[in-house]
């Protein structure tokens, strides 16, 4: 009974997790015409919701500096976040497949990881660009500075599970040959 | 591997199949495979209670301890 509920529960959060991972490709398409939409874009203004507006931003948004670092930071991290995702998917299918215990979500894991880590380093570089942007200690306060000790933290985190499946699959491989 | 397991040898002696084996001390035929060919890493004490019964030998008849680097007898 336990492991059907579990099992439940994975099928849900499968769902969640494919649907997140679409709306994550999809806004990777969006990233640079967002980016010029922002305030500190001097082509704000020129903002309209049209697919011909967001494939020319593709090719207008590396003119300025500091948009074209925002963008490449956004795309960079959507990058990442779409293979966590994508990892997080591997792992919930091999529990609905009822085979948790094996190397592959192991592997899974330490991919999350290492991706969580790029993203706080990608963070930690967008935060010293903006604070030798602005000359001052302003962007160390905002929400950005955040993503560095979160996704460290994540990664921390997935390596930890990593570590704890490759051992339960060890365990697993051990029983499997126990008659 | 050091513990061999001379299951064959027993089964050979007491006439038994590798079937009959299974079904008298249900434990699934691939299971009783992978003891017979020494692929196995562990053997419950109630799995060899239950072959040493069925086969009616010791514990000592069935495993035998082949020091790493001799060959197997």
């Amino acid at each position: 009974m336990e492991s059907t509920a579990v099992q439940k529960i994975a099928k849900v959060l499968n769902i969640l997790v494919l649907i997140t991972f679409i709306c994550n490709l999809i806004a990777l398409f969006l990233v640079p015409g967002v980016v010029f939409a922002s305030p500190q874009a001097r082509t704000h203004q020129l903002f309209h919701v049209s697919p011909r507006y967001f494939l020319l931003a593709w090719t207008g948004v590396w003119g300025d500096a500091y948009l074209a670092v925002l963008t490449l930071f956004l795309l960079f991290s959507g990058v990442c976040t779409a293979v966590i995702l994508r990892q997080a998917r591997r792992v919930l299918n091999t529990i609905l497949r009822g085979e948790p215990f094996s190397m592959e979500n192991a592997l899974s894991l330490n991919r999350a990881a290492a991706c969580a880590f790029l993203i706080a380093a990608a963070a930690l570089a967008r935060v010293v660009f903006s604070v030798c942007w602005y000359r001052s200690a302003a962007p160390l306060a905002t929400y950005n500075a955040l993503f560095v000790p979160l996704f460290a933290m994540f990664g921390l985190l997935c390596l930890v599970m990593s570590a704890l499946f490759r051992q339960a699959a060890e365990l697993k491989a051990e029983n499997d040959l126990t008659i | 591997m050091a513990i061999i397991v001379n299951l064959d040898v027993m089964m050979a002696k007491r006439k038994m199949s590798l079937n009959q084996l299974s079904e008298k001390v249900d434990i699934t035929l691939a299971n009783l495979s992978i003891l017979k060919n020494n692929k196995a890493k562990a053997v419950r004490f109630s799995t060899l209670e239950a072959i040493c019964a069925a086969l009616n030998c010791q514990p000592g008849d069935i495993l035998e301890f082949v020091p790493d680097g001799e060959d197997t007898p």
